[in-house]
């Protein structure tokens, strides 16, 4: 038998809160996240809300001399790294540091809004790109802060991460992925430690405008907290948020040699593809349920070893109607002795970084032996019938935890989280 | 609002050849009575798609999710709709809305997420033609 | 171990649509870089590109319904990911199976790309001109300005989507966005789920699209393009120049390949990546990520330095990078170094997809027995040391390649193919 990966150290950085303690507190007390839009003037836009992270300068975590690289998603990523290693109790030293890999979900890079308006201004003035009005040395650091792979170039220097690096992009499944492609490396052999997680920072003018573009926001611009209700019939969209979540994961023999407590044990990952539509999920809810099983399958569990399933629950009528069918399908009669909870109702959605951050709540809901709630949950839908948590956490021996992230594109990721010790 | 037989004529040619090129078709199997979805093969994201490029080319404002809204009129959405299924006063006024559609298809357990699989080409000319009433002088 | 076969290859390059006709082209000296064509690059200090001819990149797939869909990058990896699959018989194979949906589930497919364009932003600037860079007019006008599918269009994923959509294909996937090491890390993970039995076959694809005009501003202004030549090693070297393109790998286990009567290009031994940790441009003069990689590669693959018939290096023609993987080189195999070459002074660099286009090349020089001289070699820099670089083919002993690719954020990752499928 392989032995156990177990998650030691734990880093967030939500819409409740900077820190893994103020946000739990936060989520299991039934707080919300979600609020008028502060950062920019969003008074034009149909959707005005959104789950904000509460720092004002988001990368002040990041090294002095890495700072002027760092935007809002690479400060994200810093702030909860430095937290969840911090929280481990180990780091990379001169000899260990080749055996520390890193995967990061990260989110997808375009130019920012002011970055785009100087770019029209000095090249587009009348909305047609002229390249030879940019044909001069343009800011070297911003094009380095532009490149996907900046925000792992960042931990990498700031932390001394000098294994394997890898940067993963699957849409909203990307967090999810990341931890699982973290996993793998250390099944493999490949590395003793690695940082896995996930970050993103959308909530800026051209992000919401993506997601604006495809209606896939609820536009309840006067009951923020409200806005975000996943599995509840009058759910009318998601709401956007950022954030970061970022988990240590290490053998078991490992982690017991230095005396460090874990979570729980990261115990299986699995991954599918829809190959159906790119927004419509497959009627049959094909990938979803093939991600799951495959989790599971990879846990060496049963779906009736279950205790509680971290949904994706976007909130859209869509994809939580789907995401039930998909459950059902899987669990069959052994739906009833679940618990299942959707956290976006209190801290939006987090793209890029939403399978990590949920998937800490899993590791957290095992360690305190309770689920968190659903917010927002006050009118059942027919077509969303699973034993759901109510508006309060619900206090149980849990066992066994899957956290479900699903992305445009029918990139589907499931994890399986097993109280440490346990048995498979 | 009724609404002549021969404008829809006149909007058809140029909203047909949009929908084929939106949904890689050939022009000659979009007709007016062809259905978006079942005929046509048009996923929910392409009704963004056609409605934006209906915009682009009549040089009309259609607010999204036009056709619900002038479906449930005065009707609250309590009244149009019951936890997702249009009620019997609802699917009156929808029928009146999309009286390009055969009545029998808008029948009793018809839920508000499912309305998009009754449009046809000819409920697209008509959404023109009703932003072009509501903006005298685009076209 | 499970030994993992190359049983068919997709590719769309400057130099050709083929693994075969590219091979021609660099062995007759021919080099795709040229004048930037797609755009008006008059006035530019640094102008050449290795471009793929269509000037519309969506023209080139077959499913019109699917090219409103995707952007230029996309494109290229969903044609090269479609001819590896049909190059490898794997639609027939799925057609004729008892049952296609567990092919389907035991199919993966791993992409790479460098993610994020600039001209995917470019889409609001008529909304900007109207605007003005007023942010509430920005908002309001914004859905009658900006197509609406522009963020799915844009999905850094979009190429894995839609293999999925038109092979059917339903398995472990990752899109890594590694810049150019993703390549290698996308084989790596072929290889390891093929290894470990979790699935039965894989696509490894790569694809880039990176000449727009904000990028090569970004290169140019670190000092990273050419000016005329990719030159790499040779002491007059003055930078890289940007290709585009997809590569794609169509992977199984070599028993099964054998079973079904595959041909084979080749087999992957194994692979290996490591970090600098030294920024997100910077790379260490010592080489350090670069050789810890080889060793992860070489043990990996269960092979001595002493196994390598041929070393294809990253050569991007920068000096620091060159000069840093000479060293790398040194240390690993010091004077028993075997011939080294360098392909982008014709394809230019395709940057995640460089690495599987210069594996599927190694191939072939390792079945012809010639190393293909660096065309553009002058003179050897000194700072190279005596790396066995040649202007010249030079004759192969042996049927072992490796290859190695590197990326900003300092990571360095190594592949080891041979021909040998016996």
């Amino acid at each position: 038998m392989a032995e156990p990966i177990w998650i030691t150290g734990l880093g967030l950085v939500t819409p409740l809160g900077v820190g893994v303690a103020p946000t739990w507190q936060a989520l299991l007390a039934g707080a919300s996240g979600i609020r008028p839009i502060g950062r920019f003037d969003a008074s034009g836009f149909a959707v005005r809300i959104g789950a904000e992270v509460p720092l004002g300068d988001a990368t002040d975590a990041v090294a002095p001399r890495l700072r002027k690289f760092a935007g809002r998603q690479h400060g994200f990523a810093t702030h909860a790294a430095a937290e969840a290693l911090r929280d481990a109790g180990v780091a990379p030293t001169d000899t260990t540091a080749p055996r520390w890999g890193c995967a990061l979900g990260c989110g997808q890079v375009t130019l920012d809004y002011d970055e785009l308006v100087a770019t029209a201004a000095a090249a587009a003035p009348q909305g047609e790109l002229q390249p030879a009005r940019l044909a001069a040395p343009c800011d070297p650091i911003a094009f380095a802060r532009q490149q996907s792979i900046a925000p792992l170039a960042l931990l990498a220097t700031q932390f001394g991460l000098r294994g394997p690096l890898r940067a993963v992009h699957t849409a909203c499944a990307s967090g999810g992925q990341a931890i699982g492609s973290g996993l793998k490396m250390l099944r493999r052999g490949e590395v003793d430690f690695v940082l896995a997680g996930g970050t993103d920072a959308m909530l800026t003018p051209i992000g919401l405008a993506g997601f604006c573009l495809l209606g896939a926001l609820s536009a309840d611009n006067d009951d923020p907290a409200r806005a975000s209700r996943p599995f509840d019939r009058t759910r009318n969209g998601f709401v956007l948020g950022e954030g970061a979540g970022m988990m240590v994961l290490e053998r078991a023999d490992t982690a017991r040699a230095r005396g460090a407590p874990p979570y729980a044990e990261l115990a299986g990952e699995g991954n599918a593809l829809s190959s159906y539509r790119i927004t419509d999920p497959h009627p049959d809810g094909r990938g979803p349920i093939q991600a799951m099983r495959r989790a599971l399958a990879d846990a060496g569990e049963s779906p009736a070893a279950v205790d509680y399933i971290n949904a994706h629950g976007t909130s859209t009528p869509m994809n939580d109607r789907s995401e039930c069918a998909a459950i059902h399908a899987l669990f069959g009669a052994a739906v009833d002795r679940l618990l299942v909870s959707s956290t976006k109702g209190q801290i939006g959605h987090l793209i890029a970084a939403a399978g990590a951050v949920e998937a800490a709540f899993c590791a957290l809901a095992l360690r305190d032996a309770v689920a968190p709630p659903n917010a927002n949950l006050h009118h059942p839908d027919p077509a969303c019938a699973l034993p759901f948590v109510g508006a309060a956490p619900q206090r149980r021996a849990l066992r066994v935890a899957l956290s479900n992230s699903f992305g445009f594109g029918g990139a589907n990721s499931s994890l399986v989280l097993r109280a440490a010790g346990a048995v498979a | 609002m009724p609404i002549a037989r021969t404008d829809v004529d006149a909007v058809f040619p140029r909203v047909a050849a949009l929908i084929a090129d939106a949904l890689a078709r050939n022009p000659d199997e979009v007709r007016l009575d062809s259905r978006l979805i079942e005929d046509l093969g048009a996923e929910s994201i392409d009704f963004l798609d056609i409605v934006f490029q209906l915009e682009q080319a009549f040089g009309v404002r259609i607010p999204r999710g036009q056709i619900l809204e002038e479906a449930r009129g005065p009707l609250s959405y309590e009244e149009f709709q019951q936890d997702g299924v249009i009620t019997a006063a609802g699917l009156a006024r929808l029928r009146a809305v999309l009286d390009e559609v055969p009545a029998a298809r808008i029948a009793t357990g018809l839920r508000v997420d499912d309305v998009a699989w009754l449009f046809t080409v000819e409920t697209f000319c008509k959404v023109v033609l009703r932003a072009q009433a509501a903006e005298p002088g685009s076209g | 171990m499970t030994r993992i076969a190359i049983t068919g290859a997709g590719v769309v390059c400057g130099l050709g649509r083929t693994v075969e006709e590219v091979w021609q082209a660099l062995c007759g000296g021919r080099s795709a870089l040229a004048p930037i064509r797609h755009w008006d690059a008059t006035g530019w200090p640094r102008a050449l590109a290795a471009e793929v001819a269509e000037a519309d990149a969506t023209a080139l797939l077959a499913d019109r319904r699917a090219r409103k869909l995707m952007r230029r990058s996309h494109a290229f990896g969903v044609v090269a990911g479609l001819a590896a699959v049909e190059a490898a018989g794997w639609r027939a194979a799925r057609d004729a199976a008892a049952d296609a949906e567990v092919f389907n589930d035991r199919t993966a497919l791993y992409v790479a790309t460098g993610g994020g364009n600039y001209r995917d932003a470019y889409d609001f600037l008529p909304l900007l001109a109207r605007s003005g860079g007023a942010l509430p007019a920005f908002g309001s006008e914004l859905l009658h300005a900006v197509p609406p599918m522009w963020l799915l269009q844009t999905l850094p994923n979009n190429a894995l989507c839609h293999l999925g959509i038109q092979t059917g294909f339903s398995g472990p996937h990752a899109c890594l966005v590694t810049h150019s090491s993703g390549g290698v890390l996308a084989i790596g993970e072929a290889v390891a789920a093929l290894r470990a039995g979790e699935v039965d076959r894989a696509v490894a694809v790569a694809h880039e699209a990176p000449i727009e005009p904000q990028q090569l501003q970004g290169y140019a202004t670190l000092g990273l393009l050419a000016e005329h030549a990719v030159r790499p090693f040779d002491a007059r070297r003055d930078g890289c120049v940007l290709g585009e393109g997809g590569v794609a790998l169509a992977l199984e286990p070599l028993e099964a390949a054998r079973g079904r009567g595959a041909s084979m290009l080749g087999e992957v031994l194994g692979s290996g990546a490591a970090g600098e940790a030294c920024g997100v441009f910077d790379v260490r003069p010592d080489g350090d990520g670069l050789v810890r990689a080889i060793g992860a590669a070489l043990s990996d693959a269960g092979c001595a330095p002493r196994d390598v018939a041929l070393i294809v290096a990253h050569g991007n023609g920068t000096r620091a990078s060159d000069a840093s993987e000479a060293a790398a080189l040194r240390q690993v195999f010091g004077a028993a170094c075997p011939p080294v070459t360098a392909f982008k002074w014709a394809l230019g660099h395709l940057l995640a997809a460089a690495a599987p286009l210069e594996t599927l090349l190694a191939l072939q020089a390792l079945h012809g027995g010639v190393a293909p001289g660096i065309a553009t070699l002058e003179r050897r820099d000194p700072a190279c040391g005596d790396l066995p670089v040649s202007r010249d083919p030079r004759p192969l002993r042996g049927d072992t390649a490796l290859i190695l690719s590197r990326g900003f954020a300092g990571t360095d990752a190594a592949l080891l193919v041979r021909t040998g499928t016996a």
